[in-house]
């Protein structure tokens, strides 16, 4: 993270019919963000361009969740996730992600495009409270390698339990 | 991503932006001279001039990512030009155009690939499309919808004839086992009426053997009973003979005592006679004496009289003795003749009575020697007709044979029929083949828990331990649990302890026992699953040798009389571990192998063999059940060759790969 000022504890909110896109390379590191992005982010194009997409990394995402999320589109399938994300001063904002891998003519991955929209309340509301469950269990192992596994089980045993799939239950919410 | 920008683009704007604020500030600092008029009006020509060569090339710029755009390039984008002036605001503009449009355009991807795949669930949110967007969304999530429909229509239907082929195949297959049990039990009566009638027409042979030795030794006592009953009339004709001689020898002896009786008289009148003489000769010796010499000479003859009549006496009185002896003698004799006589008709009497028993006998004998010939005529027709019993039963034992070998037969076809016909149908498309990933025949334990169920309550039954036939990346098959409150649809997770698997799952199918999982999320890793195969096939193979030499040994005990089985809860190659297991692959690389086509062959017997053996047992025919059980024996050793061969050649299939 490029910087890291306090969190504010405040929530920007994404308009309702406002697209916020970035690409990245394999690696994730952004090569297009657009002025919906820069705007919410607080960033300007240049702060942004060749860094990593973890600069707008907020402490509430469990790391499961982006496992999970690189998993899939390594695999080379797209990804829906609520993700909180924190601005350049510290607020913070809620999207609704639509991640997904571009591909070359012979079917490599040479990048990742994501569109973002705005979430429903009930949506963000639901999120945020398994990714608190999600992020406790994370916290309470010794090692980043067992919380990570341990909140990865947890948080496929509460999707089975809320919805059957992981698809199922992101637009369950 | 073909970002247009440049550096000399960015100096440039970074000079512009200097010349335009020198004169600004020259402008508006109040220092209006001549001069400074005309430096400041040099400098915002010269800005104009840097801004209008500027603005060309970023109009340049925009224009080259457009041409891209048109070229189906929608991966393109116009950065690095800032947000403001006209070329700004066509930048932002051009790339909102893009980023609206591949958006969409991503998500129109991902629903249509999700609906290739049947994930009708994922459509397009509607927020943030815009206008026509919204109407182009709402269009594909109406069609998805539908697709939707159509899909669980199909699915349903097919679940249907999925469903109904195996009850068919079910039912045809429990008519072909009642037909091979029926078939079985009538090899099992044949055999019994065979062994019977054997025994029948054995104890009719005898019966007619000994009937025909009765028959003679009848015969022969008749023979004797005949010449007894011949010794008898002659012995009594005999005794009458002698009978009448003694009676005639009575009559005699009786004249004889009456004449001698008739003697005594005589003789005692001569005695009488005699002694008068005497008395009479007494006086005339008397009187000769008177008389003198005159009666001398009378005197004389007196004398002589006088001695002759005491001879006569003592003549007479000796004849009186001897006469009196006769009559003794005679008396005796009758009395003897007597005796004899009726011991003669004593034996009479018993020669008629022998002679009536005889008769008697006779015709006993005659009537037993006809019974026996028409009991003997009657097993030897017992016989003939035990042979043409013996024949049918044997034409029906070839009869049974031919069922059981046939019914067999059925059963592997359509046994084999059935897992082609649903291999067939669940694999037939991708509508029904939920499963992109290759199946993999697995044994492996795992356990099922339901969606939100409370997982630490093990007595919920939401929890179920169950066993997993085949695997892939993206599904699985395990037996069924028994209730059925886990439908179609039912959400769980599915776990495998021992390869540390826990993967959200749906139920899509459930057929004949065994229910398909889907997983949801992260697919297995293909390594994983083929390794999972690779190391539980050869352990399900060697579990199959130790249930079957733990059911020979099984029986082994039943035979030994240590333990009794009922026939009736011998498992059966269908439903044995074994069983079970081989009828649910569809893993093509095991089908594919020629050992593994004939494990069924070899399978069936040893289960077979271990019912005759207790059915034997049950009939209380022991030899039999020995029998049966050397086959039983000999059956296993085939079964564990195969189930090593299936080993080899599956390990051999994989090392190819
Ligand atoms: C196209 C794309 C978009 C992403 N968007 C975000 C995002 O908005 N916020 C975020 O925190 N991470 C985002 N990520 C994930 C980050 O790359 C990174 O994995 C994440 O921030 C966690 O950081 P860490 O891996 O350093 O823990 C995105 C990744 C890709 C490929």
């Amino acid at each position: 993270m490029a910087e890291t000022r306090p969190l504010t504890g405040v929530e920007r909110m994404l308009g309702k019919d406002d697209i916020i896109v970035s690409k990245t390379d394999p690696k994730g590191w952004i090569t297009y963000a657009n002025q919906v992005f820069l705007d919410i982010a607080g960033y300007a194009e240049n702060e942004v361009i060749g860094k990593p997409h973890n600069i707008l990394r907020h402490p509430d995402m469990p790391r499961c969740v982006f496992k999970l999320l690189w998993d899939t589109i390594q695999a080379g399938e797209e990804i829906f996730a609520y993700v909180i994300n924190r601005t350049k001063t510290g607020d913070h904002y809620w999207v609704f992600a639509h991640v997904t891998p571009t591909f070359d003519g012979s079917g490599t991955i040479r990048g990742y495009h994501s569109s973002r929209r705005a979430p429903r309340r009930e949506a963000v509301d639901a999120a945020a409270a398994l990714y608190r469950q999600l992020r406790q269990e994370e916290e309470r192992h010794d090692s980043p390698k067992d919380g990570l596994a341990a909140s990865a089980a947890l948080f496929n045993r509460q999707i089975v339990t809320q919805a059957g799939t992981y698809e199922d239950f992101v637009f369950s919410l | 991503m073909k970002i247009s920008s440049s550096l000399s683009d960015a100096a440039a704007a970074a000079a512009m932006a200097a010349a335009a604020a020198a004169a600004t500030w020259m402008l508006s600092s109040g220092r209006i001279g001549a001069g400074a008029t005309a430096a400041a009006a040099a400098l915002f020509a010269l800005a104009a001039i840097l801004f209008a060569r500027r603005e060309g090339a970023r109009l340049a710029k925009i224009a080259a990512v457009l041409e891209a755009v048109s070229a189906g390039d929608l991966d393109t984008r116009a950065i690095g030009l800032g947000e403001r002036g006209p070329s700004g605001r066509l930048a932002l503009a051009a790339n909102g155009v893009l980023d609206r449009f591949e958006a969409y355009a991503r998500e129109v991807r991902g629903v249509l690939e999700a609906a290739a795949q049947s994930r009708f669930k994922r459509t397009i949110r509607p927020e943030g499309m815009l206008g026509d967007y919204r109407v182009y969304v709402d269009a594909i999530n109406l069609a998805t919808g539908r697709m939707a429909e159509g899909e669980a229509a199909v699915s349903a239907m097919i679940g249907n004839i999925d469903k109904q082929v195996v009850e068919t195949i079910d039912g045809v297959s429990t008519l072909t086992t009642d037909l091979v049990n029926a078939a079985e039990t009538m090899a099992g009566i044949t055999t019994s009426v065979d062994t019977d009638t054997e025994a029948a027409a054995a104890a009719a042979n005898e019966a007619y053997a000994s009937a025909q030795s009765v028959a003679a030794a009848a015969e022969e006592l008749h023979a004797s009973i005949n010449e007894i009953s011949d010794q008898v009339a002659r012995s009594s004709v005999a005794t009458r003979d002698a009978v009448s001689r003694m009676s005639q020898t009575r009559e005699v002896i009786d004249r004889l005592g009456a004449a001698a009786d008739e003697i005594g008289q005589v003789v005692s009148l001569i005695g009488d006679i005699a002694s008068q003489t005497n008395l009479l000769a007494l006086n005339a010796t008397i009187e000769a004496a008177r008389a003198g010499e005159a009666g001398k000479g009378f005197a004389v003859v007196a004398g002589e009289v006088k001695n002759l009549a005491g001879q006569s006496g003592r003549s007479a009185t000796d004849i009186a003795a001897r006469v009196a002896t006769i009559q003794t003698v005679v008396r005796d004799t009758v009395a003897m003749i007597d005796e004899v006589s009726a011991a003669i008709g004593g034996m009479d009497q018993t020669t008629t009575s022998i002679s009536a028993a005889v008769e008697e006998q006779t015709a006993a004998t005659r009537e037993i020697a006809r019974t026996i010939a028409v009991a003997a005529g009657q097993a030897e027709a017992v016989k003939g007709r035990m042979n043409s019993v013996e024949a049918s039963v044997d034409q029906a034992d070839v009869a049974a044979g031919a069922v059981t070998a046939a019914a067999a037969l059925m059963d592997e076809t359509l046994n084999g029929m059935r897992k082609q016909l649903t291999k067939a149908i669940r694999t037939s498309s991708d509508f029904t083949n939920r499963r992109k990933g290759l199946r993999r025949a697995v044994m492996i334990e795992g356990e099922v828990i339901r969606a939100g169920a409370q997982i630490r309550d093990p007595a919920s039954g939401d929890r179920y331990p169950t066993v997993l036939n085949d695997l892939s990346e993206d599904g699985a098959m395990l037996a069924a649990p028994p209730a059925t409150s886990w439908p179609v649809g039912t959400q769980l997770s599915l776990r495998i302890p021992s390869e540390r698997i826990e993967v959200a799952a749906t139920i899509v199918a459930d057929s004949g026992g065994m229910l398909h999982l889907a997983f949801a999320g992260q697919p297995l890793s293909s390594e994983q699953v083929d390794r999972i195969s690779a190391v539980t096939v050869p352990r399900m193979l060697n579990l199959a040798k130790d249930d079957h030499r733990a059911f020979v040994a099984r029986i082994a005990d039943a035979l030994a009389g240590k333990s009794t089985i009922a026939p009736a809860s011998l498992s059966t190659h269908h439903t044995c571990r074994l069983g079970k297991w081989y009828d649910n692959i569809t893993d093509d690389r095991l089908m594919g192998l020629h050992a593994f086509k004939t494990l069924l062959e070899h399978h069936r017997p040893v289960h077979k063999f271990g019912r005759d053996v207790l059915v034997a047992l049950a009939a209380g025919k022991n030899d039999e059940a020995a029998a049966a059980m050397r086959k039983l024996e000999a059956a296993s050793v085939q079964v564990v060759a195969v189930l090593d061969q299936v080993a080899t050649d599956f390990a051999a299939v994989l090392s190819r790969k």
